[in-house]
C-alpha cells in the first residue's frame, strides 16, 4: 500500500475521508505509542536498571486528559455543523489544540480554562502568581499573551514543529523578567 | 507511459513549493548512536540547531521492531534559517527545504551532502527506499488557477464537470525504479500550516519501488536527478500550457 514520502513529518498532510469524517482526533502511530506507554502500569522502582530508575520523561499533568475530553466533545457534529452555536470549534482547531496540548502541558502554569474565539479558535487561560497567561491556538499559528509589569508581552508562533521551544522559551522569558 | 509533452519552464514567476522533501531509508552494520554522532559532525549542519522529535522518547526496541516506527526519525537539526531541516533516525534519513524554494541546484547541492554524509559515515550501507516530494500549494492571486476546472484535467459526474472538495490520488509507473503518486487535494483535506488563500495542493512523491536496493551513492544522485524531472513532468502535466506560459519567468 502506497505510503507518502516522510508523511508523519511533513509539513503538510493530505487527510484521508477517514480522518476528514472523524469527529475524534486520529492520533499519528508515534503518538499513539507515547500515549500507551504513558498509560502502561509502571513496575516498583527496585524491579527497574538503575538508568531506568533515573531516565527523565515527560511529567503529564492530572488535567490534560480533561482537557482533551473537553475539545474532543466540542467540535461540531453533524447536528449543529448547521447552525453556529460559538462554542463549538471545528476538527482543525481541535487536532491543533490536542497537538498543542500534549506537546506542552507540562510546561503550563496550571490547568486552563478553555473556550472559542469568536474567530472559532480556542482560547486557554490560565492563573499564575505573577499575572494572567491567555493562548489563542489555531491550526496555523500559536499566539501567546501576557502581562508582565503592567507591560503586555506577545509571542506569535507559526512553526508549530517547534511549538514547544517557543513556550519553554516564552515562558522563561516571564520568570525572569 | 505516453503524455502529451509540454514544455517544461525553467523557473517559474511564483513557484508553488511549500515543502521539497527528500527521504532515504536505508539498513546499515553501524550502530545507531555511533552513526548519529558521525553525521552531526558534517561540516553542512554546524551550528544547526538539534531538536528531539517525538519518536524519540520511545524505547528503541520498540522503534526497531514496528516497522511504523522503524523509518520515523528522532531528532532534528535545524537550520537557524528554520527553513531547512535533517531529520535523522536509526534507518532514515530526510531533509526538507521549506519555503522560499532556492531552485533545484542549491537543493541538489544540499542532497548531495546528504547522501555523501550518509554515505561516508556508516558501514556496508544499502539503501531501501529513496522519496522525492514536492508539496505545492495553488494560490490564485499567484498562479492564476481558482477551479478544479483550470486544471488541464477533467473530473465529470454525469457529464458535468465536477468543481466541489477532492482528494484525488493517481499512480504513476515511469520505470522499473521510479514511480509516483500524485494528489490534488482542495483545503477541505489539508492539514497543516498551508499559506493564505490557497486553493489547493498539488504533492507530487516521487519514489521507488518496494524490491529497491543500491549501496551506490552515485546511483542514488542519479536517481534524484531522474526523480526530479519526472517530478517537474508530473507537476506541469496538470497546468494547461497557458497557464504555464503565464507563470513562466522569461
Amino acid at each position: 500500500m502506497y505510503s507518502p514520502t516522510a508523511d508523519e513529518v511533513a509539513s503538510i498532510q493530505i487527510k484521508t475521508p477517514i480522518d476528514w469524517n472523524s469527529k475524534i482526533r486520529k492520533p499519528g502511530v508515534t503518538e499513539r505509542y507515547k500515549r500507551l506507554i504513558m498509560r502502561s502500569k509502571k513496575d516498583l522502582s527496585d524491579t527497574k536498571l538503575e538508568n531506568d530508575v533515573y531516565k527523565l520523561s515527560m511529567v503529564i499533568p492530572e488535567w490534560l486528559k480533561s482537557i482533551q475530553e473537553s475539545i474532543n466533545k466540542s467540535v461540531y457534529t453533524v447536528a449543529n455543523l448547521e447552525q453556529d452555536d460559538e462554542r463549538s470549534i471545528n476538527q482543525e482547531v481541535a487536532d491543533a489544540a490536542s497537538d498543542f496540548f500534549l506537546k506542552t502541558a507540562d510546561l503550563l502554569p496550571s490547568e486552563p480554562h478553555i473556550y472559542r474565539s469568536k474567530k472559532g479558535d480556542l482560547v486557554s487561560e490560565y492563573k499564575t502568581n505573577t499575572g494572567n497567561l491567555t493562548i489563542i491556538i489555531s491550526p496555523s499559528f500559536v499566539i501567546l499573551f501576557a502581562i508582565v509589569n503592567g507591560d503586555p508581552v506577545e509571542r506569535k508562533i507559526t512553526k508549530l514543529n517547534v511549538v514547544r521551544m517557543e513556550v519553554e522559551e516564552f515562558l522563561g522569558s516571564l520568570a525572569t523578567g | 507511459m505516453t503524455t502529451n509533452k509540454k514544455r517544461i519552464p525553467e523557473k517559474l514567476k511564483n513557484d508553488a513549493i511549500v515543502e521539497a522533501i527528500v527521504e532515504i531509508r536505508f539498513e546499515t552494520s553501524t550502530l545507531p548512536e555511533i552513526f548519529y554522532g558521525r553525521l552531526l559532525e558534517c561540516e553542512a549542519w554546524k551550528g544547526f540547531k538539534q531538536i528531539r522529535m517525538p519518536a524519540y522518547d520511545l524505547p528503541p526496541s520498540l522503534r526497531q521492531s514496528d516497522p511504523n516506527l522503524r523509518y520515523q526519525p528522532i531528532f532534528e537539526l535545524q537550520a537557524p534559517d528554520k527553513n531547512r531541516m535533517l531529520k535523522v533516525g536509526a534507518n532514515v534519513v530526510s531533509f526538507h527545504r521549506l519555503e522560499p524554494y532556492e531552485g533545484w541546484n542549491t537543493y541538489r547541492n544540499e542532497l548531495d551532502e546528504v547522501v555523501n554524509g550518509l554515505f561516508n559515515r556508516t558501514d556496508n550501507i544499502n539503501i531501501t527506499r529513496i522519496g522525492l516530494r514536492y508539496i505545492n500549494a495553488i494560490r490564485p492571486e499567484l498562479h492564476g488557477i481558482s477551479s478544479l476546472t483550470e486544471f488541464d484535467m477533467k473530473m465529470s459526474i454525469e457529464n458535468e464537470d465536477f468543481s466541489g472538495g477532492v482528494n484525488l490520488n493517481y499512480i504513476n509507473k515511469h520505470t522499473e525504479d521510479l514511480l509516483s503518486t500524485v494528489r490534488v487535494a482542495t483545503t477541505e483535506f489539508i492539514q497543516g500550516n498551508i499559506p493564505k488563500g490557497t486553493f489547493a495542493l498539488v504533492d507530487v512523491d516521487v519514489y521507488t519501488p518496494e524490491a529497491y536496493k543500491t549501496s551506490d551513492s552515485q546511483q542514488v544522485k542519479h536517481w534524484l536527478e531522474s526523480a526530479h524531472t519526472e517530478e517537474k513532468e508530473q507537476f506541469f502535466r496538470l497546468l494547461t500550457q497557458e497557464t504555464i506560459d503565464a507563470l513562466e519567468e522569461k
